[in-house]
């Protein structure tokens, strides 16, 4: 008998258990304690294996069970649905200030072009039909153009719907494309801002811009907080990409990771409360003083949660 | 020399080094498009249900923006979640038995999931995953750009066996033996060369066998003296004096 | 380093695993791969892109892509088996190779070519979309097909047998590696597909979003044939070249100990 028939006959009982537990769906105590046991035996034969340098076929066997089983073995909790909770609502707001270089940069890239976008239109009607077409300002306009934009309850829930799917989903992807050297998120961050602080502009010079600004007065502090921060998430990623401080790329990504899925949540949860406040709130037939009211108290409540909660980071 | 292969060394905190299987645009793409057929019932029956509803005045709306959060869901969820619970698998995946593990091999976390998943929004881009795919292709370890910001890689995970033995058939005769030069040595590499082809004696034909240890037979019983009716029958017979497999 | 070992892993593969080693094995000999994709393809993707243009993107262009394929694949078919023994070849010695030996091959490129242009003048005749039912039908009908030609081309250009035997070789061979045979040769349309409409939506999203110079060579969208995707057809032939390349490894490995032959002969030689 060769070596390795010699080898595969003796170990062959052992591995033959480890393969049927690893076969089973429910484990007992007694049975995670013996895969365990018998995790670090396939370990050990494998490294006997490598120096007896026996045929490829044992090596390429023994190196796919204990991957299994190694596997099986650590992969049991991967993160509670409270820590990820946690991370949401309490470490993001941290994660925020501990990254405010680019909260501050993404703020700029987008209420820069807001402004501009913005005083363009006030300043001069004709502008604003140079960066949006003319259908889509006169779209805009017929929408804002009556003060209480009443919608059935039904109409409510569908437009939240919609909020999620549509805005979640930009914010999103302006992070995702960070990853091209953060100009995904440079051209997202601009290019929403411009378009929003057009359609301000253009609304007020032609007078239905204090239904826009009522009507958006409830969300707008989520709304375009959530979009600064999604931006600076983004921002951060293609930077972590470009100055690696001496790491590799990779190496470099993997640091920044955690403060990456910290603040892409927090993004997350400030577009949900935004879509849930613009579908059930926004539209109301309330008196426009009390959503400038109600907007006014969101902006505090953004402010402080981004300023206090989860202490300091470092 | 390592040879080229698709798989990847890893390094345990117990630093137990073992090599993974990676999983490449192949394998993945059937999983995704298990995953993207099972999204798209729930999305398909949701929607039925939605427009079934729909003749209930006021409901209609309501289950309108239902359809739009499974929407948001399928896309930016389901793989997150399901990554989360399962231990680095969607059902796609778990069906080919496909793993997302982290690159040193230990398993995968939730913000490696979240980030892999979100990230896939650029592996897309243009169109027809053209990203994801040049991605793989020049990484070597087979990684799409979701992979690199979540530093996780895909592995298979599938049974292998270790079942054939090394035999000589028939076994080595009185004859034979007596007639055996006294020694023979043979390399490491020889050795096992020669082993590999006894295991594998079974599952060749009798041409074949005798055509592949034409290769090396006389060279073979030139250096060692070994002679026998087949070139077949001199590895065997060389291979059962340098073991001692001969008595 | 011993020049006769194979340095490619060998060992039974599933397709997909096959597939996988495209990738990483395009990885690894990039270099020489790269020059001959700029010899062999750049020619014809000029031609085709002049074409193109000229004709308005007109969905006949497909055609003569598709009879293109597999004159294009010889060359990469023999630079791969070269490549797995060795980190590189020489571009002029590969393409005077090919010529030599595929003479045997004419007939069946001409067959095929013939094929395809019956198929297009079917479609110019009636209607475009009688002549792409057909394409479509016959990739449809591939992995039937499939089961005898799979491997003609690398029985003739690597074995040096004649067309006969190299029928015979093939159909061998795919017997051998059973159903997942079937699932390969699919895939390597599947493969074309692919790369054809990832190239299409690449080159459109440079030039228009990118560059933000509009759509000059129509797009597929408006039923145009654009030299973008007319060139990830021609990229997919490399690519399916060195596909079934490992297949063919891999049939010959489990069915004829192709990876004892090369150790044996390694041993043997020394």
């Amino acid at each position: 008998m060769s070596e390795r028939d010699r080898f595969v006959e003796k170990g062959r009982p052992r591995w033959e258990r480890l393969e049927d537990l690893l076969g089973q769906v429910f484990l007992t105590a007694k049975d995670w304690s013996e895969l365990a046991s018998l995790y670090r035996g396939a370990c050990a034969d494998l490294s006997r294996a490598r120096s007896l340098s026996l045929s490829d076929d044992v090596h390429r066997y023994l190196d796919q069970l204990a991957g299994r089983a190694h596997n099986r073995l650590y992969s049991t909790r991967s993160g509670s649905g409270w820590s990820i909770l946690r991370m949401a609502f309490v470490e993001a707001p941290a994660e925020i200030r501990a990254q405010w270089r680019f909260f501050l940069l993404a703020s700029l890239l987008f209420y820069g072009p807001f402004f501009a976008g913005a005083g363009a239109a006030l300043w001069d009607v004709d502008l604003a039909y140079q960066i949006l077409p003319e259908s889509q300002l006169a779209q805009m306009e017929a929408m804002y153009d009556d003060p209480d934009m009443v919608r059935g309850a039904g109409e409510d829930a569908s437009m939240a719907g919609f909020y999620i799917w549509n805005n979640v989903g930009i914010a999103l992807r302006c992070f995702a494309t960070g990853v091209l050297g953060g100009l995904g998120s440079m051209f997202f961050l601009v290019y929403n801002g411009l378009m929003i602080g057009t359609v301000f502009g253009y609304l007020f010079s032609v007078g239905n811009g204090w239904n826009l600004l009522a009507f958006t007065a409830g969300h707008s502090a989520w709304e375009l907080t959530g979009i600064v921060v999604s931006g600076a998430a983004g921002l951060k990623l293609g930077f972590a990409l470009i100055v690696t401080h001496g790491r590799t790329r990779a190496g470099s990504l993997r640091r920044v990771a955690p403060s990456l899925a910290r603040l892409v949540l927090g993004a997350a949860v400030l577009l949900f409360v935004a879509a849930a406040i613009e579908g059930f709130w926004s539209a109301s037939g309330l008196w426009p003083s009390i959503k400038f009211a109600f907007g006014v108290v969101q902006i505090g409540i953004v402010g402080l949660w981004i300023a206090l909660v989860g202490g300091r980071r470092t | 020399m390592d040879l080229l292969d698709t798989t990847a060394a890893v390094m345990t905190p117990e630093r137990v080094r073992f090599r993974y299987r990676l999983a490449g645009p192949g394998r993945r793409a059937v999983a995704w498009l298990i995953d993207a057929l099972l999204r798209l019932i729930v999305v398909v029956g949701v929607m039925t249900v939605v427009v079934l509803l729909s003749i209930i005045p006021g409901v209609g709306a309501v289950g309108q923006g239902l359809f739009l959060v499974v929407l948001f869901i399928s896309e930016w969820v389901y793989g997150v979640f399901f990554e989360t619970v399962l231990g680095g698998r969607t059902p796609g995946k778990l069906l080919l038995s496909l793993r997302v593990v982290r690159e040193d091999g230990s398993p995968g976390r939730f913000t490696d999931y979240l980030l892999r998943n979100l990230v896939r929004a650029v592996d897309y881009l243009p169109g027809f995953f053209a990203i994801g795919l040049t991605s793989m292709l020049f990484d070597r370890r087979l990684r799409r750009v979701g992979d690199l910001v979540g530093g996780t890689v895909v592995v298979v995970e599938e049974r292998d066996s270790v079942r054939d033995r090394a035999e000589i058939q028939p076994p080595v005769s009185e004859e034979e033996r007596v007639a055996l030069p006294a020694r023979v040595d043979l390399s490491r590499e020889e050795l096992s060369v020669i082993e590999l082809f006894l295991r594998r004696r079974k599952r060749l034909s009798d041409d074949r066998a005798e055509e592949l240890a034409w290769l090396f037979g006389p060279a073979l019983s030139e250096r060692t003296g070994v002679t026998a009716p087949t070139w077949e029958r001199v590895l065997a017979l060389a291979y059962a004096r340098a073991v001692g497999k001969d008595r | 380093m011993n020049p006769n070992l194979c340095r490619v892993a060998l060992r039974p593969r599933d397709p997909f695993e096959v597939f996988d080693l495209t990738f990483r094995f395009v990885r690894e000999r990039l270099r020489p791969l790269l020059r001959l994709t700029a010899v062999v393809l750049l020619p014809p993707a000029l031609l085709l892109t002049l074409l193109a243009w000229w004709f308005d993107g007109a969905w006949w262009l497909l055609f003569p892509t598709l009879a293109m394929g597999p004159i294009l694949q010889a060359p990469f078919t023999l630079a791969g088996g070269r490549l797995l023994f060795g980190d590189d070849v020489a571009v002029g010695q590969v393409l005077v190779e090919t010529l030599k030996r595929s003479v045997g091959l004419l007939g069946l490129w001409s067959a095929q070519g013939l094929g395809w242009a019956a198929v297009m003048a079917i479609g110019l005749a009636s209607e475009p979309i009688a002549a792409i039912s057909i394409a479509v039908a016959a990739m449809a009908t591939a992995p039937v097909a499939g089961l005898l030609t799979t491997f003609v081309g690398e029985a003739v250009l690597l074995e040096r047998v004649g067309l006969a035997r190299a029928f015979r070789r093939s159909g061998r061979l795919m017997a051998g590696t059973g159903g997942s045979a079937i699932a390969a040769t699919s895939s390597r349309w599947f493969l074309l597909v692919w790369l054809a409409l990832a190239s299409e939506s690449s080159g459109q999203a440079i030039l228009d979003f990118v560059l933000q110079l509009g759509v000059p060579f129509g797009s597929l969208m408006n039923g145009d044939v654009t030299p973008f995707l007319l060139a990830g057809m021609l990229l997919a032939q490399p690519a399916a070249a060195l596909y079934r390349l490992l297949l063919y490894v891999d049939a010959r490995t489990r069915g004829e100990g192709w990876d004892l032959q090369v150790s044996l002969r390694a041993l043997g030689l020394q």
